[in-house]
């Protein structure tokens, strides 16, 4: 470098010397480039996956049921697993907080002992039928778990309770046998016989009825039950021994509507499949209409004293009458837009429309002219299929989707007893237990009327 | 395959007997050495690790003139790949789609799970262009491609036969063929006799790991004896110093580099989430004096580049979130080699001392992507109560395009050395057209579109020695 000095001018020189200088620090940076290349060969680690905190939780005697404002029978408790230090699951602190129905617990602050326990005493309130405790985990060192909900039914005596447990909550269809006193539900699919309490309903274990829709009874005691897939069976024998039907609807698979007038003759009918009809237990049907009707279907149908028939259109929505066993049907003076037909053991005619607000009307005429007779503010309007208006005692129990049920012994003066708008369907059991079918916003639910 | 093999053994025994017609063109010699495996594919998780393997094998070389030579070559090469996977499934969109998490998620443990392996022994016959110094110490850069035949094939030829029938890709193929690059150094014993060391990079093109859609590659380190037999008059270059006697009018040089990378994320989408990290770069640059101040410069360099992500994420190489899932908490560099081939214009001004400014594209081709970290991942729900650390180490060159174009720009300043050589010092900044990172499908979910916004930025300190090579 020296020598390269000397041949330059001075100038240069003084360049060059800097240029020195700068080689020390490319040296420096060479270096440094070995150490990267180096370090970018770097044999890292394997990849791996460690558990560094690992902890399970269970909670126990969750789901209990016992009634409003009484202890549940078992404590409910906490147990903490450490999956990486089994025997560290003691001193872990449990906060137990009542969140709805309006109990309270024993101890709010309970700590795990060695086992991971932490239990305590609950005591139900009587404000709702479902009731949550959470419980609230929190580490020895302070740090904050997970925090669960606990939950619990308490059942309301006299009150409604808004039941959203299995199968009461999946209501599809009820049916009550007063003279023999046995109750028969559908829900989901599956069939059930009530049994000693009103949250007691046993199934039915009938292999060969698949996807049960509708179940009615008719006045000797013999159960019908629909099938999704168009198929209807029965039982003589109060639901030991099921025999199958001849399907209502040829050539029809899938769900099907049917009624069972005061003379024990079945009918069924579709969304456009026409009105079929069997007076012999549904071994044999017919289209009286001779498929005239194919486009129509019913709502409701009534056999009135006088042996005529009473229906709702479903496609005009209007009151239809017919005089020979359903082979011609006319339809007559009536409200429009009805929704729903019930005839009482005085043969009043009673119709609902499903406008809002919500109109009844009253015939005691055989149809001939209706007068209204209540008028209920509803928050939105819906034809329905399934009954609204059932009878249990001097009282009949009106459902008006949109609003709730009333109850009635005249028709003149009603009462609100069920202020719910989201429940389409109100069913009676042979004990007289009101159930309303939760749908909408409430949707999996059942409100249950508990008279005990 | 034996057809294959016979043919190549015939063209290895007419090479050798030609050789012996073409003294002091020709050069022949053998080398052995060793390779380390590094496969390339849709590798999106895992550690591949780079095994090592034999390589030997024969080559002619024959020269065209001082400068150029082409050489083929008879060598065996056996490539060992190994699959080291996590010891725990994942939880994470990673490795499994999400779907599947969601529905199949269990807190058991799993079994660990058995490494993978595969091995694969060829009989390779390249093709290559070489460059050489006319220099004592000779170093010399080529390219080419090479055909290669599978010796260990496991499979019957009633299962070729019958996948053949059925219009069926059977894994492993018989065969492959693919791209070599080779670096030599050289340096004379004897008049006729070099004793060499080589570097080799190999990139096969056929899929050979069906899962991963995996082609071979390899990097090689070889050493050899080459042998020239010279006629009286041949005269070897006895010492290592420039051709030319002044740089300053060579038309020709070459700049070995080396030096260190800054590289970051530069796509400004989420600037926060991302940092960079520190590479670094080596190669070769290849310069022709379009007249004394601007030259056209191109080369090889092989770069590492990359980014660091420091932040929460579904992903470990790039920010993905999705409010159904549980991001981790994610500490990761992501290295990302390229094969850089720049093609830039060099303003220079000055004598003794030149600076210079660069100007230009390059075209970075993907060697490796990995990325390594950890990652914590908390799951908290009525049930339990879990934190893991992940320790990250995963090929993941599946997830980024294979080539990375863009421009560059530099500055720098010469100085002289010895024998017309000058030390080179610069800085560069290279920085992508377009994101580097491959799009998924149009149906994926949406975090799966999550930021794919990633650029590289890069500053390369460069150190090299400019040496010119022809007037």
């Amino acid at each position: 470098m020296q020598l390269l000095l000397n041949k330059y001018h001075p100038s240069v020189s003084l360049q060059i010397k800097w240029i020195q200088k700068l080689s020390y620090i490319m040296a420096c940076g060479f270096v440094s480039s070995v150490i990267l290349l180096v370090n970018s060969c770097t044999n890292y680690s394997d990849p791996s996956i460690e558990s560094l905190v690992n902890y399970r939780f269970n909670y126990q005697n969750t789901n209990q049921i016992s009634y409003g404002g009484e202890y549940l029978q078992d404590s409910i408790y906490v147990q903490v697993q450490n999956i990486n230090s089994p025997l560290d699951v003691g001193g872990f602190n449990v906060e137990f907080r009542v969140q709805t129905g309006g109990g309270s617990v024993d101890q709010q602050q309970v700590k795990t002992r060695k086992d991971g326990k932490a239990a305590t005493r609950w005591k139900l309130g009587t404000d709702t039928f479902t009731q949550i405790v959470t419980a609230r985990v929190t580490g020895p060192d302070g740090k904050l778990l997970p925090e669960a909900t606990i939950m619990a039914h308490g059942i309301l005596r006299n009150a409604w309770n808004e039941v959203d447990i299995s199968p009461l909550s999946n209501l599809i269809d009820l049916a009550a046998d007063t003279v023999n006193h046995i109750s028969w539900m559908i829900s989901s699919g599956g069939i059930y016989k009530k049994g000693i309490n009103f949250l007691d309903w046993q199934p039915i274990n009938q292999q060969k009825i698949y996807s049960a829709s509708a179940i009615e009874i008719d006045r000797t005691g013999v159960i019908y039950i629909g099938t999704y897939n168009g198929e209807l069976y029965k039982s003589t024998d109060h639901g030991l021994t099921w025999i199958k039907c001849t399907n209502p609807i040829p050539n029809q698979s899938f769900n099907f509507f049917f009624w069972i007038t005061n003379d024990n003759d079945l009918w069924a009918t579709g969304y456009y499949s026409g009105l079929w009809h069997s007076s012999d237990g549904g071994k044999t049907w017919t289209n009286p209409a001779n498929g005239n009707d194919k486009n129509d279907y019913i709502v409701g149908i009534n056999r009135l004293k006088d042996g005529s028939l009473l229906a709702v259109s479903g496609t005009t929505q209007l009151l239809m009458k017919s005089g020979d066993n359903g082979k011609n049907w006319t339809s007559f003076e009536s409200p429009k837009y009805l929704g729903n037909l019930y005839v009482t053991e005085k043969q009043e005619i009673i119709v609902s429309d499903y406008t809002t607000p919500s109109n009844f009307f009253l015939s005691d005429d055989q149809g001939k002219s209706f007068r209204k007779i209540h008028t209920v503010l509803a928050s939105y309007a819906t034809g329905l299929l399934e009954p609204n208006i059932q009878k249990f005692g001097p009282y009949y129990y009106i459902l008006v989707s949109g609003t709730g049920i009333l109850k009635t012994q005249n028709f003149e003066q009603f009462e609100t007893i069920l202020s719910e708008p989201n429940i389409r369907g109100v069913y009676l059991d042979h004990t007289g237990t009101i159930l309303a079918k939760g749908w909408r916003d409430k949707q999996n639910k059942t409100f249950i009327y508990n008279r005990n | 395959m034996k057809k294959n093999l016979l043919i190549v053994c015939i063209c290895a025994i007419l090479m050798s007997f030609t050789a012996t017609s073409f003294a002091q063109k020709l050069s022949f010699g053998e080398y052995t050495g060793t390779n380390f495996s590094n496969l390339h594919g849709n590798l999106t998780t895992n550690k591949w690790v780079s095994k090592s393997g034999p390589s030997a094998g024969f080559f002619v070389e024959y020269n065209l003139g001082r400068l150029f030579s082409v050489q083929s070559e008879i060598g065996f090469i056996s490539q060992y790949y190994e699959m080291k996977s996590y010891n725990q499934q994942n939880y994470y969109p990673v490795a499994y789609p999400m779907d599947y998490m969601l529905y199949g998620y269990s807190n058991s443990w799993y079994p660990v799970y058995e490494p993978s392996k595969w091995d694969f022994s060829f009989l390779r016959v390249p093709l290559l262009i070489k460059y050489k110094t006319p220099t004592r110490l000779q170093l010399a850069i080529g390219g080419g491609l090479y055909y290669s035949i599978l010796l260990n094939d496991d499979l019957t030829n009633a299962e070729r036969d019958a996948a053949k029938k059925e219009d069926r890709r059977i894994y492993p193929p018989t065969h492959d063929w693919g791209y070599l690059f080779a670096a030599d150094l050289s340096y004379p014993i004897t008049k006729e006799v070099r004793f060499f060391v080589t570097g080799k990079l190999a990139t096969g093109q056929k899929v050979f790991i069906e899962n991963y859609k995996a082609k071979n590659g390899a990097s090689e380190l070889l050493f050899g004896l080459k042998y020239t037999p010279l006629r009286k008059s041949t005269k070897v270059p006895i010492s290592f110093k420039s051709s030319v006697r002044d740089s300053s009018f060579s038309r020709c040089y070459v700049i070995p580099v080396a030096g260190a990378t800054r590289s970051w994320n530069s796509s400004g989408t989420k600037p926060d989430n991302y940092s960079g990290k520190f590479g670094s770069n080596v190669g070769m640059i290849f310069g022709y004096r379009l007249d004394k101040s601007v030259s056209l410069q191109t080369g090889v360099i092989f770069d590492r580049k990359g980014y660091t992500l420091d932040d929460t994420s579904l992903y470990y190489h790039r920010i993905a979130t999705d409010t159904r899932y549980v991001a981790n908490n994610v500490d990761t560099k992501i290295a990302l080699d390229y094969l850089t081939v720049p093609l830039n214009f060099r303003i220079s001004s000055g004598k003794a001392l030149n600076f210079y400014v660069d100007f230009g594209v390059y075209a970075g081709f993907l060697m490796n992507a990995f990325c390594h970290g950890t990652a914590i991942h908390k799951n908290s729900d009525s049930y339990s109560y879990t934190i893991q650390k992940t320790v990250i180490n995963d090929a993941i060159e599946g997830y980024y395009k294979s080539v990375d174009w863009g421009y560059k720009t530099g500055l720098g300043f010469q100085f002289p050395f010895r024998n017309n050589m000058k030390f080179d010092l610069g800085i560069s900044y290279y920085g992508s057209f377009n994101p580097i990172l491959r799009k998924p499908d149009e149906n994926s979910p949406n975090y799966m579109k999550d930021d794919l916004s990633i650029k590289n930025g890069s500053l390369s300190f460069q150190f090299g020695l400019q040496i010119p090579i022809a007037n």
